[in-house]
């Protein structure tokens, strides 16, 4: 079965390596994977998104048409890269960056995930490992030691474990999260 | 599950990178721009580990003048670029044409024209590619689609850019330079020989000039850009400099159907014909699909050697077909080539352009197969 993920915000935030552990991960399985990143000629804080298309079957058309699973750190990505969501579409903002959010799903998921991120290990940078907990607790695309193994194999020397520290973080956060209806984003924030 | 060893998850700059290292490249000379930097990149620390020469050059056309020079020093040289760099590059890429010069020019295409849209796919340069630089020439333009056939395609304008002795143009996009994906490398069997870079001195018909010997091997030998005689020096004299263009367009017109490669899905009982090269080949064949699964005969031929263009294939396909349809990333340059193939004959042609720097999507290719198909 295809499916389709997005990871978006702005540049720095490490959306992209995000969007490149889950593909990675999912090769490694032996599933078919495609990450393509889109940004902007600002390297850093420029809106950017990372599709992800995951499937057994070999993958025809290159781009996101209905997404399963969105994350979203910024509202100005939220503007340009909101597409493609459907009702079912499971969504998950930073209520504290994201606070306007248009039709399309019916529930989000409101995390601070900056503050788990710094509660956790500290420094912001490890939100790509929080982002990746999140995915994974959410959707049962890749098993959890699929995804660890990932990052033990990828993550820059030195970095191993405070990113799996960060992973755990968004692992648990989901548990004490509860969907919220579109509406009432803003009475989410912390 | 299994994990092949040869099943790698590489985007399309990557796959070019790796592909020409199996093809025995071992000059890259180039000039840094988005989208094909990483291109550059990979090279930059690839060729030094297997004895080959990366440069950086100060400009784009110093870039291609050291491709040529690399090349003539005995090199499998190439080099990589995008729309602004491919347009100053030109005039270098006519000396290798006139000089006879094999190497492979990567043209990861942008959006433009002038800087346009750096990080935005496009397919804007096919005309350039074929006509960029001045004067009466053949080309070889190869377009992959996929990713395994990015890397085939990369073998293969090395294998044609020495079989012929003339500059070959590998033309991407953006989206299949920074699409990263799973695939198989293709295996020997599938890319045919891989050729030490004298070969093509042996290879050589009754028309053709006689290839030089390269540059430091013992032997005084006289390039030039201007019209010239077999033995390499300037010529005014009509017959010699009319043989001598014959001889640059014939090398490449008339062995068409050794360099000529596409693929086709569907088309065999097909009433309309999609035609497209590159990206746009994949939304193409997921319209086909829907198409079909609606009762409509649709059918997709993907050009994957642009030129010499198909033009006798393209011929004998709309013969066959009601309509033919040309989704595109440009505003219908390969439309136009279609339209001159078929001539006079008497099928409908449509557009599908998309030049805002997104690509195009099933959905835009499927709404034009049922607005053609009401019609017919």
């Amino acid at each position: 079965m295809r499916t389709e993920i997005r990871f978006a915000g702005v540049g720095g935030q490490g959306n992209i390596l995000a969007g490149e552990w889950v593909a990675l991960a999912a090769h490694n399985m032996g599933l078919n994977a495609l990450q393509s990143p889109t940004y902007t000629a600002q390297v850093r804080g420029g809106p950017t998104s990372v599709d992800v298309l995951i499937d057994k079957n070999p993958i025809g058309y290159p781009r996101l048409t209905s997404i399963d699973f969105f994350l979203c750190l910024a509202q100005g990505a939220w503007n340009l890269f909101a597409t493609q969501l459907k009702q079912d579409s499971i969504v998950v903002v930073d209520p504290n960056l994201v606070t306007k959010v248009g039709p399309g799903p019916q529930m989000i998921y409101p995390i601070s995930i900056i503050q788990v991120t710094k509660q956790a290990v500290e420094k912001p940078v490890y939100t790509s490992a929080v982002s990746l907990g999140i995915f994974c607790r959410l959707m049962s695309t890749i098993p959890q030691d699929e995804m660890i193994r990932t990052i033990e194999k990828n993550a820059p020397s030195g970095t191993v474990e405070k990113n799996l520290l960060a992973f755990r973080a968004g692992w648990d956060i989901v548990d004490e999260t509860k969907p919220v209806p579109r509406d009432e984003l803003a009475l989410a924030v912390a | 599950m299994t994990h092949n060893k040869d099943r790698v998850f590489w985007a399309g700059n990557e796959t070019i990178a790796e592909a020409a290292l199996r093809a025995g490249c071992n000059f890259y000379a180039g000039y840094p721009i988005t989208p094909s930097s990483e291109i550059a990149a990979l090279l930059s620390l690839r060729l030094p580990q297997t004895g080959g020469v990366f440069l950086q050059m100060e400009d784009e056309i110093a870039a291609m003048g050291a491709v040529v020079g690399g090349s003539l020093g005995g090199a499998k040289a190439m080099t990589a670029t995008s729309g602004p760099g491919f347009s100053l590059k030109q005039e270098n890429i006519g000396y290798a044409i006139m000089s006879e010069t094999p190497c492979v020019i990567v043209d990861v295409q942008r959006g433009g024209p002038s800087t346009g849209a750096p990080t935005a796919p496009a397919q804007s340069d096919i005309m350039q590619a074929r006509w960029g630089t001045h004067g009466d020439h053949s080309m070889i333009a190869l377009t992959p689609g996929t990713p395994a056939e990015v890397y085939r395609e990369t073998v293969r304008a090395f294998h044609l850019s020495e079989a012929y002795r003339t500059p070959v143009m590998l033309l991407i996009d953006e989206i299949i330079a920074h699409t990263t994906e799973s695939f198989d490398i293709p295996t020997d069997e599938d890319l045919g020989p891989i050729h030490p870079r004298t070969w093509y001195q042996e290879r050589y018909g009754a028309n053709s000039f006689r290839p030089f010997h390269d540059f430091y091997q013992g032997k005084h030998i006289h390039i030039t850009g201007l019209s010239h005689n077999e033995r390499g020096f300037a010529t005014t004299t009509p017959a010699i400099i009319q043989r001598g263009i014959e001889h640059l367009v014939n090398k490449i017109e008339l062995n068409q159907k050794e360099i000529e490669r596409n693929d086709t899905y569907m088309l065999e009982d097909a009433e309309i014909a999609l035609i497209a090269f590159g990206s746009p080949g994949r939304a193409s064949k997921e319209a086909v699909d829907i198409a079909r699964a609606e009762g409509i005969k649709a059918g997709l031929m993907r050009i994957i050697t642009f030129w010499p263009f198909p033009t006798a294939t393209i011929r004998e396909l709309v013969d066959k077909v009601r309509a033919v349809i040309v989704p595109e990333m440009n505003m219908g340059m390969l439309r136009g080539e279609v339209e001159r193939a078929a001539m006079r004959r008497d099928v409908q042609l449509h557009g599908v352009n998309c030049v805002g720097g997104v690509p195009i999507e099933p959905q835009q290719v499927i709404d034009k197969i049922r607005e053609v198909y009401r019609g017919l």
